[in-house]
């Protein structure tokens, strides 16, 4: 398939966003209930991972050009083009989380400053997932141009994101259980929100009964997480890999149907 | 000055030989796979059998496209570098120097118009043979056909002959992109349909 | 291979009108080349400013186009070649031309020594056709050097060759094509002009009739691309069965009194009773036959459908159709001809024009092969000489010489000669590829050409290394058209002279067909009386001197026509000549050639020959050797027929990448057909017969006809290690059987069977 750069482009960087939003919850959180600071050393490093799955998915979508070294060029028509925009929302994002990682690294800037940037970095990175969304629904493909595409972008980004931040969560050794469980909780309903959305979408095909499956199974280990009361994030950290094979099958599918061909 | 111009392609007279192709290929130095002409073949329908004969009611007609040069080229609504543009001929030209090869103008073209050069990396069209055009002489692929079936013009004066809304299957609603393209229809377009016809050539015309 | 030059022109390019390469393609034609630094970089198509219908553009198709892609392949062939290992096993070394040279000549010398001139044989070829290259050269080389086996006849147009003059005593039964914008009804039987070419822009021709009101109708096996886009209406029949419709037709003409019994009286003899040739009179008439006189099967419409597989309606409709709307013209294609009885088709098709009256009228046309009234194209002007060797045999039968050349006579088609002398010993093959890609039964071929008793010197001269070259013992490079100079008149319709100047050098250590023939005739003694002292270019000055005493007084001189860079002289049509005028005019005064000076529906001289169910009297319906309807059936059911694709020119242009991209190899089969046999499109699928298996791809398509398998012909035999053809080259499939009164091929007459492979 042609588009294997721009499946891992699309995956990985509405994961980012996802998890971009997520830890600027927890961030926020963590402030408001001055809970452990283990919270806030966390959120340090997911910023700087955010920042690193970016740079990522920037290099996966520059390979699908033909002229990679050229990519910056794709700025240059913000009058009509949604790629242009989408490709300067996706750097100032970028630009801004690891702005926001230094700043908070070096202790400096006031809050206020750090707050603006965080903002201003949220709004780019929600921008960058409706912009994302916008290069697809093109007048001339009616298989793309549909309000499902865009519903599939943001629903990744609320799977991914926050499934990978409960990974990182269970699996670093940087929180306690306690500081953990509620963010926990919290992301297991926003997943199993996500995952019922998926399926809510629908599809058709044998890869779709698949995907369905895996979807099914995401939704029952964000219950199990549930009733374990955010004790366990192995369980989300499953969730986070299921939710990354129905994404992934996902946009596999959308890839091959593709534009449908010309005439 | 002369334009924007079209080009009228008579698909009833059309026989599917594709010197227009070959000329094309020829007059720009095209590789192998890189096809900004393409001559579609649309066929359908099934045989009975009659006592002791076969009876056919099958029906098949021939597609020459090229670029339509569009008075609202999504392609370059679409392309980021700013590549792809409309001059004020209104020929749609891509620039080789400025394009990236992102693809997206190839996505967005309803006639299979771009064509991504693997040599280069980059997106290359029918340019109208605009040399040509501006030295008073035809496109390659108009002075090649076997069957005149083609031909150019100023858009305007194709319009009033013979319109440019043609949009039978599988063109694609002239109105999202407004092509220049003029067609005088062969008789069995009114039998096409996306259920009872197919492009018959896909791996001819890139797929 | 390596990308093509940048293709706009800079001011130091050298613009060269010049006629496309001359192949057995059906067209003349001219390109314009972009010469820059020593290199075609471009190609062009005729830029007259004018194109009427007079004097049209001679616009080439889309292999004149795409031939750069052939001029300038990586494979051409640049030195001599000797065979090392065994015949067919592809194993060569290098060899310079001194050796190569002297070699031809002593193999020359040696088979005349040993077994006289009758054992040296140039075959028939036409991969090169402008006056000066292709095996014209080796001919009047051979012709100096005391002659050798002569042919006649072509795989192209054998049965209608010989079947034509039975009916009108000539071969100049056409008009000019102008002439078809008088006519209300245009019925293409198996002829398919926008794909095939049959003269530059008879396709046109045809659009231009109908624009000016003509009815057009296509019979044909398949919707060809001149069904699609020039007949109101396309009648699929099975292949090999258009004399039962033509039967039909006339059953349906006589017994409702369409025919034109007028023209029928004063000019033609056989119709009936009342008038058959002296000595004949209780014969059967051609009337008996069709209404079933004598065997008691009157040849309706009803008994035609199941043979014909055309609805009864349909062909009696169409009788009707071209009994009634006058003038009409029945342009009889070639394919069915290549076929067992193909002589049967072409009669038959020149008396349903006889029988309507369509005969020396504008308007009509009155079918066979059509040659032009004032005798048309020249075809061959270069001077071959006369053959001192008498005896000369049918294009087809060339294995048969080699197999058992001593004795063969009459019975295998030998003219000029009670018997052959000799067996077929030498062959020098130019410009040819009917050793073994054209011709019938590869598998059998290539075993006989394999034995070095029997050829025991082969050598083949071409621009690749094809099939043929394979079993060579000595392969020469020629040079392209491009690369020497040439000359020619139209294709079958010839109202111009197109000039071929040398464009560029031959690369490598390429040479002009006459430049090799040249050497060989110096290495002979015969040099001067080959050249005459004239090279290339001085012998194009003679055709043309020729060209200016017959058909173009106008014609400028060579200088002239060099300098102007025209590329092209032509005579407009404006008032476009109809054969037979004067005999529709005036029977008595002005007779055919025949014996009884009129249209001969029924011939004394075929009856005479006492084959009744092979060569009868008047035309008929006779099933052949291998059909639908025969036991072969049911091992092999389907019919396989190979057109004339515009990936190439027969076997010519299958190299070509541009050409492949456009027209791929493929099996084209039917949905019905299929789906029987589980395959699908694209699928992989082997077609095979008694004789030989093939390997291609499959394209399912609704265009050809249930019943029916076509495989363009002229793909490159490619046989894998288990001798299976991965080429797709039908002629693995093909019989050697030859035709009953003309000795032509009978490639189209083969039952297969296709699966999934």
């Amino acid at each position: 398939m042609k588009e294997r750069s721009l499946l891992a482009f699309t995956l990985l960087a509405q994961l980012a966003v996802g998890a971009f939003v997520t830890v600027g919850a927890l961030g926020l959180w963590a402030g408001i209930t001055e809970g452990e600071p283990t919270v806030l050393l966390f959120v340090d490093g997911a910023l700087l991972w955010v920042a690193l799955a970016m740079a990522l998915a920037m290099l996966a979508s520059a390979f699908h050009l033909g002229a990679p070294a050229s990519a910056l060029r794709a700025v240059r028509n913000l009058r009509t083009s949604w790629l242009s925009r989408e490709v300067l929302l996706m750097v100032s994002f970028t630009v801004l989380v690891g702005l926001l990682s230094i700043l908070r690294r070096s202790g400096a800037g006031s809050s206020a400053l750090l707050a603006g940037v965080a903002a201003a970095a949220g709004t780019c990175g929600l921008g960058l997932v409706y912009a994302m969304a916008r290069v697809y629904r093109i007048r001339t493909v009616p298989r793309w141009d549909t309000v499902r595409t865009t519903a599939s972008f943001f629903v990744t980004m609320l799977l991914l994101g926050p499934l990978a931040v409960a990974a990182g969560l269970a699996l670093g050794p940087d929180l306690t259980q306690a500081a953990a469980r509620a963010p926990l909780l919290a992301i297991a309903l926003v997943a199993a929100g996500g995952f019922s959305a998926e399926i809510a979408l629908g599809g058709r095909g044998v890869l779709h009964t698949v995907r369905g499956a895996i979807l099914f199974a995401g939704l029952v280990l964000c219950a199990l997480s549930l009733l374990a009361a955010g004790r366990s994030g192995a369980f989300l950290a499953a969730a986070f890999a299921a939710a990354l094979a129905a994404q992934g099958i996902g946009r596999y599918q959308f890839y091959v149907v593709g534009p449908g061909r010309p005439l | 000055m002369p334009g924007p111009w079209a080009f009228l392609f008579d698909a009833a007279a059309c026989s599917g030989c594709k010197a227009c192709q070959a000329a094309c290929k020829d007059r720009h130095g095209l590789a192998v796979g890189v096809l900004w002409r393409r001559v579609y073949e649309v066929a359908g329908g099934s045989w009975a059998r009659e006592r002791d004969a076969w009876v056919p009611d099958v029906f098949a007609f021939n597609l020459s496209i090229g670029c339509n040069h569009c008075e609202a080229p999504i392609c370059v609504e679409v392309c980021p570098t700013g590549a792809m543009r409309r001059r004020p001929d209104g020929l749609v030209v891509v620039d080789a120097d400025t394009c990236i090869g992102c693809r997206y103008c190839a996505w967005a073209c309803p006639y299979g118009t771009p064509q991504f050069d693997d040599a280069s990396g980059r997106m290359t069209k029918c340019t109208f043979c605009a040399d040509d055009v501006d030295a008073g002489r035809a496109p390659a692929c108009v002075a090649a056909c076997p069957m005149r079936a083609l031909d150019f013009g100023e858009r305007a004066a194709l319009e009033a002959r013979h319109g440019l809304d043609a949009s039978f299957f599988p063109l694609p609603d002239p109105s999202l992109t407004r092509p220049g393209l003029s067609i005088v229809p062969h008789r069995d377009v009114g039998r096409a349909g996306p259920r009872t016809a197919a492009v018959a050539n896909r791996e001819e015309v890139g797929g | 291979m390596t990308p093509p030059p940048r293709k706009a022109p800079l001011p130091r390019d050298r613009i060269v009108r010049v006629g496309c390469p001359a192949h057995n393609c059906g067209g003349r034609c001219l390109l314009v080349a972009h010469v820059r630094d020593g290199r075609i970089v471009r190609l062009d198509g005729d830029d007259r400013p004018e194109d009427t219908l007079a004097d049209p553009q001679l616009r080439p198709c889309t292999r004149g186009r795409a031939y750069l892609r052939r001029q300038y392949h990586p494979d051409r062939l640049l030195h001599p070649l000797k065979r090392v290992g065994l015949r067919g096993e592809g194993k060569w070394a290098r060899i310079p031309w001194d050796e190569a040279l002297d070699l031809v000549a002593g193999e020359m010398r040696r088979v005349r020594a040993t077994y006289g001139n009758g054992a040296l044989f140039v075959p028939y070829g036409t991969g090169s056709y402008s006056q000066l290259n292709g095996s014209v050269v080796a001919r009047r080389l051979m012709n100096l050097f005391g002659g050798c086996l002569g042919i006649y006849n072509s795989y192209s147009w054998a049965a209608i060759n010989v079947a034509t003059p039975y009916v009108y005593g000539t071969l100049h039964t056409g008009n000019q094509r102008q002439d078809w914008l008088n006519a209300k009804y245009i019925l293409m039987w198996g002829w398919n002009p926008a794909e095939m070419r049959d003269g530059t822009n008879s396709e046109l021709f045809v659009r231009r009739a109908r624009e000016a009101g003509a009815r057009t109708v296509c019979i044909d096996p398949r919707m060809s691309l001149t069904a699609v886009s020039l007949a109101d209406e396309w009648i699929p029949i099975r292949p090999g069965t258009d004399t039962a419709m033509m039967s039909a037709m006339a059953h349906v003409m006589i017994t409702e009194g369409l025919h034109d019994a007028d023209f029928v009286r004063t000019h033609c003899v056989g119709f009936d009773a009342t008038q058959m040739p002296p000595g004949c009179e209780g014969e059967e008439s051609y009337r008996d036959y069709i209404l079933g006189v004598r065997d008691g099967v009157p040849k309706s419409p009803d008994w035609a459908e199941p043979i014909t597989a055309v609805p009864r309606a349909t062909i009696a409709r169409v009788a009707r159709e071209y009994a009634t709307i006058r003038p009409g013209v029945l342009y009889q294609g070639y394919g069915m001809q290549r076929r067992a009885y193909g002589e049967q088709v072409v009669r038959a098709g020149c008396v349903l024009a006889a029988i309507t009256g369509n005969v020396g009228v504008h308007g009509g046309w009155a079918s066979g092969l059509a040659n032009q009234p004032d005798g048309g194209c020249a075809w061959y002007v270069f001077p071959t000489g006369d053959n001192p060797v008498a005896a000369s045999i049918p294009v087809f039968l060339w294995s048969e010489a080699v197999l058992h050349g001593k004795g063969m006579g009459q019975e295998h088609g030998v003219i000029g000669a009670e018997r052959l002398d000799a067996d077929v010993k030498l062959i020098y093959a130019i410009a040819t590829n009917c050793l073994v890609n054209q011709h019938a039964n590869i598998n059998r071929t290539i075993e006989i050409l394999r034995d070095e008793s029997k050829v025991e010197f082969l050598v083949v001269q071409d621009q690749f290394l094809t099939s043929t070259a394979r079993y060579a013992d000595l392969v020469l490079p020629a040079c392209t058209q491009f690369e020497t100079w040439g000359v020619e008149d139209g294709w079958k319709y010839g109202d111009e002279v197109i000039l071929m100047p040398q464009v560029v050098e031959p690369p490598g250590e390429a040479r002009s067909d006459y430049r090799i023939c040249a050497d060989l005739a110096e290495r002979l003694g015969i040099g001067s009386a080959f050249t005459e002292l004239r090279d290339e270019r001085g012998w194009v000055d003679w055709c043309l001197d020729h060209y200016r005493r017959t058909r173009f007084p106008g014609l400028p001189s060579l200088d002239e026509f060099e300098a102007s860079n025209a590329g092209v002289y032509s005579r407009p049509v404006t008032r476009p000549e109809v054969a037979f005028e004067d005999f529709r005019r005036d029977p008595e005064r002005h007779p055919l050639e025949t014996p009884s000076g009129k249209i001969e529906i029924f011939s004394q001289r075929l009856f005479a020959m006492g084959r009744p169910d092979e060569i009868p009297a008047v035309p008929k319906y006779v099933q052949e050797w291998e059909s639908p309807f025969g036991p072969e059936a049911a091992r092999f059911p389907l019919q396989a027929i190979g057109h004339h694709t515009l990936h190439r020119v027969h076997s010519t242009h299958d190299n070509n990448d541009w050409l492949a991209e456009a027209f791929p190899q493929r099996a084209f089969i039917n949905p019905v057909d299929a789906a029987a046999r589980g395959i699908a499109d694209g699928d992989t699928v082997r077609v095979w017969n008694e004789r030989g298996v093939t390997v291609l791809k499959c394209r399912v398509t609704p265009r050809v006809m249930p019943g029916v398998v076509d495989i363009p012909e002229g793909a490159w035999w490619e046989p894998d290690a288990d001798g299976v053809d991965r080429g797709g080259n039908i002629n693995v499939l093909t019989s050697e059987r030859w035709t009953p009164l003309a000795f032509g091929t009978a490639q189209h007459t083969a039952m297969v069977q296709v699966g999934r492979a």
